[in-house]
């Protein structure tokens, strides 16, 4: 059982705070604190200075994604991404990208249903540039006709790639049986009808709507001095003002997925057998306990999951846990592929004892400490790239509820107990919260089975 | 320019293998790599004759011997092994690359010592569990099997054997028969004498440790691999191996029909460059410009930015050992197809004519050389730059001239590399889409060769 973290200095000198096990002491490396300032206009920004490289990674995080979209209009927070880099006000078309490259640095930016992030690495001394080039395009983006048809063509042509390469088909193919009704059933690439509709007006007003200050986070981390990016904040974003539009679209329903059974035939080339759990949203979840809970069930070699399915019984070749968590709520999935002939009953039936044995016995107390060490030694992954830390900080801030959440999370992780933890595992994966998915091949070979069951019975 | 980018330490242990070390204390975390020769150029190929005997080809043989290293040493099961690894959070992985063998450790600093402890039983005494063996080559079947159905994943292996020849250490490609074909016996050989007597040996140690300490600790587990004598020796006399000669295909044009696409991948390839060439920054630079600077490209410009005829398109200049591809690739819509290739056609004509200019390069520089410090930020970054320089017979000064140097390139000498890069004879085109309606659009460029999608690339010859 972990101790509660006492303030100490690591071996090497560095600021930590230890907690003690039965089996030894995890340090939690202890990074300064990021600074929160908050403009008279609503932006918020997060600085965490990390003068350990002369970069400073940006990003900029608008709470506008596939869930503010008009149902009729799917993809244009998409459509808005890919405009944002087709010129403002004083920054001509592709200029941001050139200017960005030539500093050295790199920027890119991605939709996702609850958020569009633009983000940016440059040297820390440039760091100026990306405030005056984000700033214009944030608050006085350029629309022009000409260019919205050239990215048209674009984004559709992005589209129809996702949509040839079967394995992305099959998930959003997945996506979409499985949150049907709601927008995360979505790509946030959207619709091919709703794109080719798509009109200048459209784009003006999602922009108009969205695009507001008491709706933008910006996070820089990096070899950067806290009062001169509040001052650059100020300079470039601080006469910025928030439309006194209504937000037409309404706030997104809840995230219900599909429960139950469900068999699909997909455009894969081997079966799958999934059980899913819905989880509730971002804000709400006990997300430390949920990362210890998925780390217990599936992380590493010998986690339970994979000795069940796939070492001791051999059933699956490859068998995994991911979550997908939103601001409307998530789901958590655990997943066993295998090769043909077999089926997906036998798999699913080990996988729920598996399941089912961990909710009733609780989790293994000395499997704590090994599992503590692992998230060490992510965080330390996460300390090494400035990218990371932004991306962690920006969504915590935006999604759920804060950047401490993120910047705090080992401390945190270092805090839960096991009945929490088997707490947590009796609500998620109650039955009336579990959907059982079989997806096997479109182009399946059926007549493998009675082959594989022959020689099966030759080889006993 | 005081600054050093690879403020690394070097260490010869004894006469064959050399240590990379950094220290960098903030970060509690420790990596080790640990390289040697060997690796995918040890399958087994078709002669130098391109007769090939499916029998003997088996390009995933080294994967499947990665793997079964990785299954632990002899004196554990492999059960055992994992659950060691997982209670002590020590990441260890065995894999194989086209002209090594490579074994990854990484761990908090206290677990170091445990940690190379297990690497060394691992490696020098593999277990190569037959009772794995199944289960290994039914993972690899089934993520071949994916692999091999994305067209995004099968242009990138068709245009490398198509300008190499199939069965160049670089156009090797392994897919679900050449598992399906692999022995034990053949594999477990493979894995037994990987690491044992191993010769070549760039060893790296970075991150929240001592150097000396570092290097006494991973020097220790060095000279154990290197001084075993029990097994045959690497390769084992396989080293140092001669480079084959490409065996560019026939036919300038080869398609895979794909009828279920409504889009062409394609790529245009042709020979490139080896690994630390004397030009490789004026190289580099052509590069940029001509279609790997994203957006600050001549080809994406044109091709994405004005006309909207892809969402990507990117030429690659690929520096390995042993002589790679030059390549541009990108896809679009199947009715385009013609118009597209008509247009990089333009952009490659109008390079071979008049250069690029001034200011092109000038982006470019600024680019190339405001992004190398930004690449090299964290110990495993840079070790692994150094490490790959040393392979390539370069000196950790020569990697540090290469900074300034991108400044100091004219334009003369890129413009030089470009018609290097690009030449006069043409590219090979690979593409994929559905042969009936791509197939007219571009009979006019030359011969072409037509494969089922589902071939698998030891049939794609002409």
């Amino acid at each position: 059982m972990p101790s509660s973290p006492s303030a100490v200095n690591a071996p090497n000198g560095r600021p930590s705070r230890y907690v003690a096990f039965d089996g030894g002491m995890l340090f939690i490396d202890m990074l300064p604190d990021p600074e929160r300032l908050t403009l008279e206009n609503g932006l918020r920004l997060i600085i965490a200075k990390d003068p350990t490289a002369p970069v400073a990674a940006t990003g900029f995080w608008t709470d506008a994604g596939v869930c503010d979209e008009r149902t009729d209009r799917r993809g244009i927070a998409h459509f808005i991404e890919h405009m944002m880099f087709r010129g403002s006000e004083n920054v001509p078309s592709q200029e941001h990208a050139r200017r960005i490259a030539q500093l050295g640095g790199d920027c890119n930016a991605f939709t996702s249903p609850d958020t569009t992030v633009y983000h940016e690495r440059v040297p820390s001394e440039s760091i100026e540039e990306v405030f005056r080039l984000e700033s214009d395009r944030l608050m006085r983006l350029r629309l022009a006709d000409k260019e919205m048809q050239v990215e048209r063509k674009v984004i559709l042509e992005e589209l129809h790639a996702y949509e040839n390469q079967p394995a992305t088909r099959a998930m959003l193919a997945i996506q979409k049986e499985i949150s049907a009704g709601h927008p995360y059933a979505l790509s946030p690439l959207g619709r091919h009808e709703d794109l080719e509709a798509m009109e200048l007006a459209d784009l003006e007003t999602f922009y108009r709507r969205c695009y507001r200050p008491d709706r933008v986070v910006a996070v820089v981390c990096g070899d950067v001095e806290v009062a001169r990016v509040a001052d650059l904040a100020q300079k470039y974003f601080g006469d910025w003002r928030s439309p006194n539009e209504r937000n037409e679209v309404g706030d997104p329903p809840d995230f219900k997925p599909a429960l139950g059974r469900m068999s699909l035939r997909l455009s894969m080339e081997v079966p799958v057998v999934a059980q899913v759990y819905q989880l509730d949203p971002l804000q709400d979840i006990d997300r430390p306990a949920l990362e210890l809970l998925v780390a217990l069930l599936s992380s590493g070699a010998s986690s339970p999951l994979r000795e069940e399915l796939v070492r001791k019984r051999r059933l699956c070749v490859e068998a995994a846990c991911s979550n997908m968590l939103g601001a409307q709520g998530g789901l958590l999935i655990f997943f066993g592929v295998f090769l043909p002939p077999g089926r997906h009953a036998r798999r699913r039936t080990v996988m729920a004892e598996m399941i089912d044995r961990f909710v009733e016995q609780g989790p293994n107390p000395e499997q704590f400490d090994q599992h503590l060490k692992q998230f060490r030694i992510e965080w330390a992954k996460d300390t090494y790239s400035h990218e990371d830390r932004v991306l962690g900080l920006g969504n915590a801030e935006l999604l759920e509820g804060g950047f401490e959440r993120y910047h705090h999370g080992l401390e945190e992780l270092s805090k839960v107990t096991p009945p929490r933890v088997q707490d947590l595992a009796r609500r998620i994966f109650a039955a009336d919260n579990r959907l059982e998915l079989d997806i096997t091949p479109e182009q399946s070979r059926w007549w493998l089975v009675p082959i594989g069951l022959f020689m099966r019975f030759l080889a006993r | 320019m005081s600054r050093r980018l690879y403020p690394v330490t070097i260490k010869d242990e004894g006469s064959t293998a050399k240590l990379l070390g950094i220290t960098r204390r903030d970060v509690p975390l420790v990596s080790v790599t640990i390289e040697c020769d060997g690796g995918h150029v040890l399958n087994p190929r078709p002669d130098m004759f391109g007769r090939i005997s499916e029998k003997r080809d088996l390009p995933g043989l080294t994967n499947l011997a990665a793997s079964l290293i990785g299954e632990g040493p002899r004196s554990m099961t492999p059960l055992e092994w994992h659950r060691s690894l997982d209670r002590a959070a020590i990441h260890l992985s065995v894999d194989a690359s086209t002209l090594h063998w490579t074994a990854c450790l990484q761990c908090l600093p206290e677990d170091l010592q445990r940690g190379l402890d297990l690497a060394g039983q691992c490696l020098l005494e593999p277990g190569l569990a037959a009772t794995e063996w199944k289960r290994i080559v039914k993972s690899y079947r089934a993520s071949a099997k994916e692999q091999w159905a994305q067209p995004f994943q099968v242009v990138g292996p068709l245009i490398a054997v198509q300008v190499l020849g199939y069965g160049h250490p670089n156009a090797h490609p392994a897919h679900e028969k050449s598992y399906c074909r692999a022995r034990f016996e053949a594999t477990s050989r493979m894995g037994e004498n990987a690491f044992r007597g191993a010769q070549g040996v760039c060893a790296t140690i970075g991150g929240d440790i001592d150097e000396s300490e570092g290097f006494e600790a991973l020097g220790a587990t060095i000279r154990r691999l290197v001084d075993d004598e029990s097994g045959p020796g690497p390769g084992h006399g396989a080293h140092p191996i001669k480079e084959p000669e490409p065996r560019p295909a026939r036919n300038k044009i080869w398609i895979l029909d794909h009828r279920k696409i409504d889009q062409v991948y394609f790529a245009l390839g042709r020979l490139g460059v080896r690994a630390g060439e004397p030009d490789r920054i004026a190289l580099r630079l052509a590069n940029y410009m001509l279609g790997g600077g994203g957006f600050s490209s001549r080809l994406m410009a044109r091709v994405r930015s004005e006309m909207g005829q892809t969402y990507g398109i990117q030429s690659w200049l690929g520096e390995d050992e042993m002589m790679g591809l030059f390549a541009i690739q990108s896809f679009t819509k199947i009715d385009n197809i013609a118009d597209m290739l008509r247009l990089i056609d333009d952009e490659l004509d109008a390079i071979r004519q008049d250069g690029f200019t001034t200011d092109e390069l000038k982006a470019a520089q600024d680019h190339l050389h405001g992004a190398l410090p930004l690449s090299l930020t964290s110990p495993d970054d840079i070790l692994m730059a150094a490490a790959g320089g040393l392979r390539a017979g370069l000196t950790i000064d020569q990697l540090e001239g290469d900074w300034p140097a991108i400044r100091d390139t004219g334009l003369e000498q890129v413009n030089e590399a470009a018609h290097r890069l690009i030449g006069e004879s043409g590219f090979h085109l690979a593409l994929i889409g559905p042969e009936k309606q791509v197939g007219p659009q571009i009979r006019d460029r030359g011969d072409v060769a037509v494969f089922p999608f589902r071939y698998s690339p030891n049939r794609w010859r002409d």
